[in-house]
């Protein structure tokens, strides 16, 4: 039996969002934001600022590729 | 002492720049070129939330808690994350409902709940106050910086505060607009945020790259301080309740609400504002840890909130300086104005207008008032917080935002609960939210005042009468930091009274209904308004425009009024009384927009409603016993029962032609109250034209759900039948009895109908007849009705036959084979006024019902197969099925007394009998005499179906109990009992079930000649008998033969039913 996955309409069902939601909360607080310490990444600045705003900018891509999908 | 002064200029001149775009922007809505209305400037317009807190607190939050700064960001980011799902459903619910502001859209949801909205609005102006003065403060201290501190920039101070209030007023409260949108404030607003956007960026650039070697120079410099090591941890638990708390505020803060859901012009830019503005809120943090980095690697003197500012100045970059403060003001002017416009709005709809209304005289200039008071309130507003400013340091107000958050909190419960939560009631919300108000004082802002000096340490520090277990700070011992701790009390505290006392009461049903409409905003199936109020608020167009006008000005109301006519495709002249409906509902909508929810329902109370009163009670008992629930048709003695009623406990109202003070004297009552039906316009007292139906039923609808114990005398209902034939379209006159036989038999109330035995279409006793079916009772209601059903019959079938159906119908209508043996002859004095008929109508129409017509429920339902028997002869394409199903459901008739045709026997096929029971209960409530044989026992069939134990046979060899019984092989006995019903039942409905049990307890060919002996009966006696089968349990054969007897009828399942009826008569 194969397994057949498509992204077609993923970003237009509500329950994408409130698991993406979730994910963002999750990932944004403890224990998960305690694994990223605060030693050099890029550039030198810390890697949990670094993961900090990584996530942001994946929540906030995400959400513009709603906006670009269906507008 | 230049560059202050410079600066100050330099803000002036760009207040000034800000009202010449908030002009411009005004000006192009009212060319209709709305520059506004772009997803990009309602975006900008969301990053109203990054104040002068924002754009100097971050700053002095870095440097004293490292990344503590970034849930006041994260959590509106989540938020938007939402965004398509929560943000969008406020928008509909606001939007439909014209609700604006967040203490409207409250009270509203909990059935317009004065209390609610004062609640919300209180406690708005409370949080509001000290947030506006941080604002005056944060500009001040700016000016401060780059001029050194004096006494004379005091006055500044009052000078800005006075700007922006006249700003303020000017793009906030210039006119009134129902709808609460200020298009010129969204422009300016969106400007400042670019503004604060750019001269954040600049200055992080510049200490970034040009003071330092970049963002990782100034990082691994502080990290290599110990002092500051401490910058390297998160407070855990912090973190997470400023997330939580910041989530809430960006939905619930007076300013966010407003110009995330009032101002928005489209739902489609929601999808754009969700990644722009957690994008905006991104970049204008971006630099905050490096510039806080900076000041304390550089020993920056002053408040640290201040770096942005004083490190460019430090290093002789006045303009760059100068950039920063013009930023500052920006985050600063445009928290003030939105927030007191907002605020001005939510006081002048929640706090202000539910008590104008009754002081208030109806030669008042409405609109000017309420201009004038919506700008005392914005100078109350502004006033208010610059006092504070006053008294208050900004060193003292930057945990103020943080309260602030707080509070705004506290309202998520009710707000998002009542969005997805129907069983959320008024009392619920009302005891959560303060609950958690009272914790949150208790536990954040007293710790705040504590902070600040102006409270002594002892309760915060020691708690109540030295109880440690008590403290502020350390409630039950529980140790946190301040914001998680108060975050914790109060949210859980509210959250647990909301849900608990909501599943201890019940809503109003006007409650429930707004709870479906909020929760249910986007079944596209819901009424438009709440059911409980639908059939509210009807007069005339001209009522409606002068009501509107005494609120919103004569000019306002006319071009609101001809946009909705032109939206419904009607005029003045043509709007007919399903329109007007509409308009009333868009009335009170608008209105709402305009005073909010709590006034705008008192408007349209007191054109409608008539408060229940009781009379003093006589110490005897009542004469006549009537039950509620029922409607009685009174030969002579109408009023005599009416005052026996009122006078025993009953509240009562009086809907007569007569003089009323003719009335109560006659009949010695005195508090009831008494509408006079008349067609003068001025007449003293409560008068309703007989021929204002619609408003007629509201005030009567009115009356009856606001008492529980009521009885209404309505004389004549003849009189008003003949006032409005050929006045009023004959269905408008249907439409009114049938609603009113619905009400009266649906509530608690008891309705008293004088009537002459000649307008009754059956003999009456002396007194009290009770009417059951009034529609088939009274005057021309049975050819009303019935020529309703033809015409939307017709109208539903092909162009090109309706004249020849028209055509054979009157024939049919006219020929007596039609009606057979019910034909209604008028008798001597008993036909209808001739005045009664509406020939216009009915020539309109072109059929010819006569309107002396007289016929039982049961005899419409044969006419009608036949006509639409005869339909299907002229024209097969005739498909009267769907218009049929809507007639019966809007007249509360079961669709099966159209299918079912007296004197035949219909099998049922279902493995178990559920729907063969729905479809005996239903008809039986509906009137018919039931008889149903069954092997279930009579309790249960009460329990589940609510069938009658009294119309039950069991078939049980245990004839025991108090039930009706039959052993299943005595067919002798069982025969008898069914002819015995049949003797003496008026509309009889047989419904035989158990059949496999017959069989098996006698045999086959039995049972057969059984069913064929009784189907005899049934068609000699003009019965309907429904025979239940399960497939399963006979062979082919057998069904075949037992199905051969009978016609089957095509139940389905409840649902499915509506879809596809059963067969119509004539089908081929």
């Amino acid at each position: 039996m194969t397994m057949k996955l498509s992204r077609d309409g993923l970003l237009e069902h509500g329950e994408f969002w409130l698991l993406l939601f979730v994910a963002g909360v999750i990932l944004l607080n403890w224990p998960v934001l305690a694994i990223p310490g605060f030693a050099s990444g890029p550039f030198g600045i810390p890697w949990r600022l670094v993961y900090i705003v990584a996530v942001w900018l994946l929540m906030i891509a995400f959400a513009y590729f709603f906006d670009r999908g269906s507008s | 002492m230049a560059v202050p002064i410079f600066a100050l200029g330099a803000m002036i001149l760009y207040l000034v720049l800000l009202a010449g775009i908030a002009r411009y922007a005004d000006r192009q809505r009212e060319q209709g070129r709305s520059i506004v209305s772009n997803p990009y400037v309602y975006a900008l317009s969301l990053c109203v939330y990054c104040t002068a807190w924002t754009f100097y607190g971050s700053i002095g939050r870095a440097a004293s808690t490292g990344l503590g700064f970034l849930p006041i960001y994260l959590g509106p980011t989540f938020g938007m994350i939402l965004g398509w799902l929560m943000v969008r459903k406020i928008t509909r619910i606001s939007k439909e409902f014209r609700l604006t502001s967040i203490s409207d859209f409250v009270s509203f949801r909990y059935g317009r709940s004065y209390a609610i909205g004062a609640i919300v609005t209180i406690f708005s102006l409370m949080v509001i106050t000290p947030y506006v003065a941080l604002q005056l403060n944060a500009i001040l201290s700016s000016i401060q910086i780059m001029g050194g501190e004096s006494d004379i920039w005091m006055g500044t101070k009052f000078l800005v505060a006075a700007l922006l209030a006249m700003f303020c007023i000017i793009f906030g409260a210039r006119h009134l607009d129902p709808l609460e949108r200020h298009e010129g404030l969204v422009a300016a607003v969106a400007f400042e945020s670019l503004v604060k956007l750019v001269a954040f960026l600049a200055a992080g650039i510049y200490i970034t790259y040009w003071l330092f070697g970049g963002y990782s120079d100034i990082v691994q410099s502080v990290l290599k301080i110990p002092q500051y090591n401490h910058l390297i941890n998160i407070d855990y638990p912090s973190w997470f309740s400023l997330t939580l708390i910041s989530f809430f505020a960006m939905l619930l803060l007076p300013r966010q609400f407003h110009l995330m859901v009032v101002e928005n012009s489209d739902e489609s830019h929601i999808k754009k504002a969700m990644w722009l503005f957690p994008l905006y809120l991104l970049l204008i943090n971006l630099f905050v840890p490096a510039i806080a980095g900076a000041g304390l690697l550089l020993n920056t003197p002053g408040l640290q909130d201040m770096f942005i500012i004083s490190i460019p100045l430090a290093n002789d970059q006045v303009l760059l300086a100068l950039l920063v403060f013009i930023g500052g003001a920006s985050a600063a002017t445009a928290m003030v104005i939105v927030d007191s416009v907002a605020v001005s709005t939510m006081m002048l709809n929640e706090l202000e207008m539910p008590h104008l209304m009754r002081f208030i005289g109806r030669g008042k200039d409405l609109p000017t008032l309420l201009l004038t008071m919506k700008r005392i309130n914005i100078l109350l507003v502004v006033g208010l917080a610059y006092l504070y400013s006053r008294v208050v340091q900004y060193q003292s107000l930057v945990d103020i935002g943080l309260v602030s958050f707080l509070a705004a909190s506290q309202m998520a419960p009710a707000a998002l609960g009542g969005l997805y939560w129907k069983k959320g009631t008024r009392q619920g919300a009302m005891v959560g939210m303060i609950g958690g108000f009272v914790l949150w004082i208790y536990t954040a802002l007293i710790p705040s005042l504590t902070k600040v000096g102006w409270l002594s340490g002892d309760l915060a520090n020691g708690g109540p009468f030295g109880i440690a277990f008590l403290r502020p700070t350390a409630l039950f011992g529980l140790e946190l930091d301040v914001w998680s701790h108060s975050a914790f009390w109060s949210l859980l505290i509210n959250v647990f009274l909301y849900v608990l006392v909501s599943l201890m009461s019940r809503p109003t049903p006007e409650e429930a209904a707004l709870a479906e409409g909020f929760v249910d905003v986007y079944r596209e199936d819901k009424e438009r308004l709440p059911a409980g109020r639908r059939a509210i608020r009807v007069g005339t167009v001209a009522e409606l425009e002068a009501t509107l006008a005494r609120y919103v000005g004569e000019v306002k109301a006319r071009s609101v009024l001809d946009a909705d006519l032109a939206s419904l495709n009607a005029t003045r002249g043509t709007v007919d009384a399903r329109q007007l409906l509409e308009l009333w509902d868009r009335m009170e909508r608008t209105l709402t927009g305009s005073v909010g929810p709590s006034a705008a329902r008192l408007i349209v109370e007191e054109k409608v409603t008539v408060q229940p009163v009781m009379e003093a009670v006589r110490a005897t008992e009542p004469k006549y016993s009537l039950r509620a629930g029922r409607i009685y048709l009174v030969p002579e003695k109408g009023y005599e029962v009416f005052t026996d009623q009122i006078t025993h406990g009953i509240e009562g109202l009086c809907i007569t032609s007569q003089d009323p003070e003719e009335v109560r004297q006659s009949w010695r009552f005195t508090e009831t109250p008494i509408i006079r039906l008349t067609q003068k316009k001025a007449c003293p007292g409560r008068c309703i034209s007989p021929t204002n139906l619609p408003l007629l039923f509201i005030t009567i609808k009115a009356f009856v759900e606001s008492s529980k114990n009521s009885v209404i005398l309505l004389d004549s209902l003849e009189g008003l039948i003949q006032e409005n034939a050929a006045v009023v379209p004959d269905d408008e006159v249907l439409d009114f009895v049938n609603q009113l036989e619905r009400l009266a038999t649906g509530s608690r109330t008891r309705l008293l109908l004088p009537a002459r035995p000649e307008f009754v279409h059956r003999p009456m006793a002396a007194e009290l007849n009770h009417a059951e079916n009034l529609i088939f009772s009274v005057g021309p209601m049975p050819s009303y009705l019935l020529q309703a059903f033809i015409t939307a019959i017709i109208s539903a079938a092909p162009e090109a036959s309706r004249g020849d159906l028209v055509r054979e119908v009157n024939r049919l209508l006219e020929s007596r084979d039609l009606f057979g043996r019910f034909r209604g002859e008028p008798d001597e004095g008993a036909s209808c006024d001739p005045d009664m008929r509406s020939n216009e109508s009915q020539a309109r129409r072109g059929i010819k019902v006569d309107p002396e017509l007289r016929m039982s429920r049961r005899d419409f339902f044969t006419v009608l197969r036949r006509l639409v028997k005869a339909m299907r002869v002229v024209d097969p394409e005739v498909d009267p099925q769907r218009v049929l199903d809507d007639l019966m459901a809007k007249y509360g008739f079961s669709r099966f007394e159209f299918y079912l045709t007296p004197g035949m026997t219909y099998v049922i096929e279902e493995d178990k009998p559920r729907r063969s029971m729905e479809i005996f209960s239903e008809l039986v409530h509906l009137g018919m005499d039931g008889l149903c044989i069954s092997r279930y026992n009579p309790e249960s069939l009460l329990e589940r179906y609510e069938i009658d134990p009294q119309r039950v046979i069991w078939l049980t060899q245990r004839a025991e109990g108090p039930y009706r019984s039959v052993d299943p092989t005595n067919f002798p006995r069982l025969s008898s009992m069914i002819t015995e019903f049949l003797s003496r039942a008026r509309d009889p409905l047989i419904l035989l079930e158990g059949l496999g049990y017959l069989i098996t307890q006698s045999n086959y060919e039995t049972l057969l000649r059984f069913i064929q002996s009784q189907r005899d009966d049934i068609a000699l006696k003009g019965a309907i008998l429904l025979v239940h089968i399960d497939p399963l349990s006979l062979d082919t054969k057998e069904l075949h033969r037992l199905k051969s007897e009978m016609e089957t009828l095509d139940a389905g399942t409840k649902k499915a039913g509506v879809e596809k009826g059963p067969e119509l008569p004539g089908k081929t």
